[in-house]
């Protein structure tokens, strides 16, 4: 088994990296291995809202992101200094989702096999 | 498990703060202890971030002598492509005093992508 781990540094719906990670995060587990964790930096801080607003017509990609976790028992974490830029509250993070600093990534990278960076950067 | 990371980064310093972004990151993996090693390469534009005469406050951009601080209290060892540093039009007798300054050319950062454990272009 291998265990993996995605950093995502790109905002929803401009990028389609969480539908990306959704479907290789589905994949990877679909042949036996882990997803530890999925830890998000720079712009992809915004992934870890929960209360936006959306039509019938477009996936709801926090509700997507939360079941992922939940159903994986994946770990959900974005940056602290990140957050704290984007002035994001705590009160409209995902369900179960955290805000970490540079430990929590190189505590989930020095555990994971793998790791997987979606997105353009800070 | 991933021990060792390698950060590339190809963006010039104004317009995108990659480079501090990648430099923060660096330092923030070295200083927690997890991981063995942790290296930047600057290729591209990147490699501007590094001449001496760089004046930011210029631009009305915040000096980067903080992160240079960092930089150097965290003995990051710091990678510049020869091509990139040639292309700007720089000499390493313009770069900024730094023991852990190394210009490579494109084999020795193939080698260093290979040793790594994990890489990514930020």
């Amino acid at each position: 088994m291998v265990i993996f781990t995605f950093v995502v540094c790109a905002e929803p719906y401009k990028f389609e990296a969480i539908d990306t990670l959704i479907n290789l995060g589905e994949a990877i587990i679909k042949k036996g291995h882990q997803i530890l964790g999925i830890f998000l930096y720079g712009s992809g801080v915004y992934n870890i809202k929960g209360d936006i607003h959306v039509d019938d017509s477009t996936r709801n990609l926090p509700d997507r992101l939360n079941k992922f976790c939940i159903k994986y028992n994946a770990k959900l974490a974005a940056c602290s200094t990140w957050i704290s830029f984007t002035g994001i509250q705590s009160s409209e993070f995902i369900e179960g989702a955290c805000r970490e600093g540079l430990g929590g990534l190189s505590d989930l990278i020095a555990r994971s096999d793998r790791v997987i960076f979606f997105g353009p950067g800070g | 498990m991933v021990k060792s990371i390698l950060l590339i980064c190809e963006d010039s310093p104004f317009g995108k703060n990659s480079v501090i972004e990648s430099i923060r990151m660096a330092t923030g993996l070295l200083a927690i202890g997890d991981l063995d090693d942790c290296k930047v390469i600057f290729m591209g534009d990147a490699v501007y971030f590094l001449n001496k005469n760089l004046n930011p406050e210029a631009l009305n951009v915040d000096p980067f002598s903080n992160i240079m601080r960092l930089m150097e209290l965290s003995d990051l060892e710091v990678f510049i492509h020869d091509e990139a540093l040639k292309t700007a039009g720089l000499d390493s007798s313009e770069l900024i005093a730094y023991e852990n300054l190394i210009i490579v050319n494109s084999e020795k950062i193939s080698q260093l992508i290979l040793e790594a454990d994990m890489s990514f272009k930020y």
